[in-house]
């Protein structure tokens, strides 16, 4: 997707979200949604790009596991501030619901794709980090979503996803399911194959896609 | 192990920099207290962490408020307690140290440190918090555009309900008059009374009516104003017409003034007329008979002032705080018996707010209460005006 977010306001946010700078944040993304800046823009020029570097910066130890956080803590705050404009988009029947496997405690990405279909009209349940199967199974039967969105993002949870895909599986055989997130940068797409009516989606561009075509199909029928 | 440890201390170098390390670079407090409390030494991060200087400060000067006492120094080393240090750092806030305390012959040599575990649980949680405050917040949005969207249902079924009810009752008022009129020789006083009755009902249900329709109008973002130039004086007149039969009926005195020179508006005369007749309207229906209503217009520093003020009962502080809001019911009983749902000022405030304006209310219970509102300038009449 291009981007409208010059690459010094890119700058500048990346550097106060590693100093820790919620209030400097917050006044660069107050400043993109005043000059009109699209949502999704934000999220994935802003939000995504800046937390894609952090992790790279993590993982060459150059940053500290407390500046990863509270750089998550932050970017989860002005999600908040971003979704106001998400909510108010005309809404249809179709509903998701997206949640993000047992001991999986990254929830932003799962959140953004939340919106994303927010964005579309959709009507979304988003159960957030570390939502036990149970839990999963009991909301899916109460509320027969059009989807259901698994969100990992750390490459050793993978087998609780495959163990949660075989009981949503067991329990629900026709619901799509769509799984992403960046633990599949490592690999493990392949083991998606196992499973009917399952889909690895790369990104929110792909996401949009599938929405679309969804919508689309709804629409002819 | 222990044999080479052991020869590791004898080493020079190892002391010097394991010295180095703890007095220097390390995030672990030393201190060396006289026996009497006195700070004799402090190392590089218990320096930067009280942010002052230390030597020959007493060390009840860095503790939390209230916390010293004189058996404190012998509590830490009598090896009852867990020995905890809470101290208040540079940045004001007050920091636990989990410390070791020798007493030696030159006073008491303390050791201190943060605990990461503690400080690691703490962060989990916070985060964890953080996380489900931001379901919840994503849930208080997801719940704010159904209830915008249930209102907008709800003043679109006041708008049709309103629209309907409107013309049968036209026929019920209308058909009532006719036998008023055509039957007036035959009909006895009491089926007159009757009549009479009916009317008065379905005029009151015309108002209700024409509020239902003026709210849904209004909170459907529908509301249009039509400026015209127009005179205080003249909004005067007009509104008199409107109020004075009523006010007749019950003796009550209605007086208007301006202070200082008020300027021609341009505003929306209609609407503005409406919200001026519905606080005349209020006043009387709360005002004892003969009491006495003044109107106030007034240019002031922070705009247009109007103001009505009665003698009444005057309102109670919880039930201003709700008069503005829709169907808050606080209209309660007026001085005619008759129900009031309260629409009124909803109505008035939002045209006055359509016009940039506020509304407020001052009351006194059983002196009397002022019901107004204040334009901005904006709405002063000039030549090229163009709103």
């Amino acid at each position: 997707m291009n981007t409208n977010i010059p690459t010094q306001v890119y700058q500048d946010y990346l550097t106060a979200l590693v100093g820790g700078d919620r209030s400097r944040c917050s006044l660069i993304v107050q400043n993109l949604m005043s000059s009109g800046t699209d949502v999704r823009d934000i999220f994935l020029n802003l939000f995504q790009r800046s937390l894609y570097d952090l992790g790279e910066l993590w993982e060459h130890h150059r940053i500290s596991v407390a500046v990863e956080h509270l750089a998550s803590a932050i970017t989860e705050r002005l999600l908040s501030m971003v979704e106001v404009d998400t909510f108010f988009t005309p809404h249809g029947d179709h509903s998701v619901i997206v949640a993000c496997i047992a001991d999986e405690f990254h929830q932003i990405g799962a959140r953004m794709v939340s919106d994303v279909f927010e964005l579309h009209g959709w009507n979304t349940h988003f159960l957030g980090a570390n939502t036990p199967v149970r839990d999963l199974i009991s909301l899916i039967k109460k509320k027969s979503p059009d989807f259901i969105v698994l969100s990992v993002s750390v490459y050793f949870n993978i087998p609780s996803l495959l163990s949660a895909l075989t009981e949503l599986r067991m329990s629900f055989p026709s619901i799509p399911i769509l799984a992403g997130g960046q633990a599949f940068r490592w690999g493990g797409v392949q083991l998606l194959s196992r499973y009917e009516n399952i889909r690895y989606i790369s990104d929110i561009d792909e996401l949009e896609q599938v929405i679309e075509a969804y919508d689309r199909e709804d629409r002819i029928a | 192990m222990t044999e080479k440890t052991g020869s590791l201390n004898e080493e020079r170098w190892f002391a010097e920099k394991t010295l180095d390390y703890l007095l220097h670079k390390s995030q672990v407090v030393l201190l060396l207290l006289a026996p009497s409390g006195e700070i004799i030494y402090a190392n590089t991060y218990a320096r930067a962490l009280l942010n002052r200087d230390t030597d020959g400060v007493h060390i009840s000067e860095f503790l939390i408020t209230g916390s010293w006492n004189d058996s404190l120094l012998a509590d830490w080393t009598s090896g009852d307690v867990t020995p905890i240090m809470n101290i208040r750092t540079h940045d004001d806030l007050p920091r636990t140290l989990y410390i070791t305390v020798y007493p030696t012959d030159a006073g008491y040599l303390i050791f201190g440190h943060s605990d990461s575990e503690e400080l690691h649980r703490l962060s989990k949680e916070v985060l964890g918090l953080n996380r489900e405050l931001g379901i919840l917040t994503r849930e208080l949005q997801v719940r704010n555009r159904e209830l915008a969207e249930l209102n907008r249902m709800k003043n679109q079924f006041l708008g049709m309900a309103a629209h309907d009810l409107r013309s049968p009752l036209s026929l019920i008022l209308n058909y009532t008059e006719f036998l008023m009129e055509d039957l007036q020789d035959n009909l006895s006083d009491e089926h007159r009374e009757f009549l009479q009755t009916i009317i008065t009902s379905a005029l009151d249900m015309k108002q209700v009516i024409a509020d239902f329709l003026d709210v849904s109008i209004i909170e459907s973002g529908h509301l249009m104003l039509n400026p015209e130039p127009i005179t205080f004086e003249t909004l005067m007149q007009e509104l008199l017409r409107k109020t004075g039969l009523s006010a007749e009926r019950r003796s009550i005195r209605i007086t208007w003034k301006t202070e200082g020179e008020m300027p021609t508006l341009y505003i929306d005369a209609g609407k503005t007329g409406q919200v001026l007749a519905n606080l005349v309207h209020n006043a009387i229906e709360y005002s004892p008979d003969q009491g006495e209503i003044e109107i106030l217009g007034q240019r002031t520093d922070k705009g247009i002032v109007f103001m009505v003020q009665d003698h009444g009962s005057g309102i109670s502080k919880e039930k201003r705080e709700k008069l503005f809001s829709e169907f808050s019911g606080t209209s309660g009983k007026k001085k005619n018996g008759e129900r009031s749902i309260g629409l009124g000022l909803v109505i008035s405030r939002k045209i006055v707010e359509a016009h940039g304006g506020s509304m407020f209310v001052e009351s006194i219970p059983d002196v009397g209460t002022k019901f107004g509102f204040i334009l901005p300038d904006s709405v002063i009449w000039s030549e090229n005006k163009d709103i």
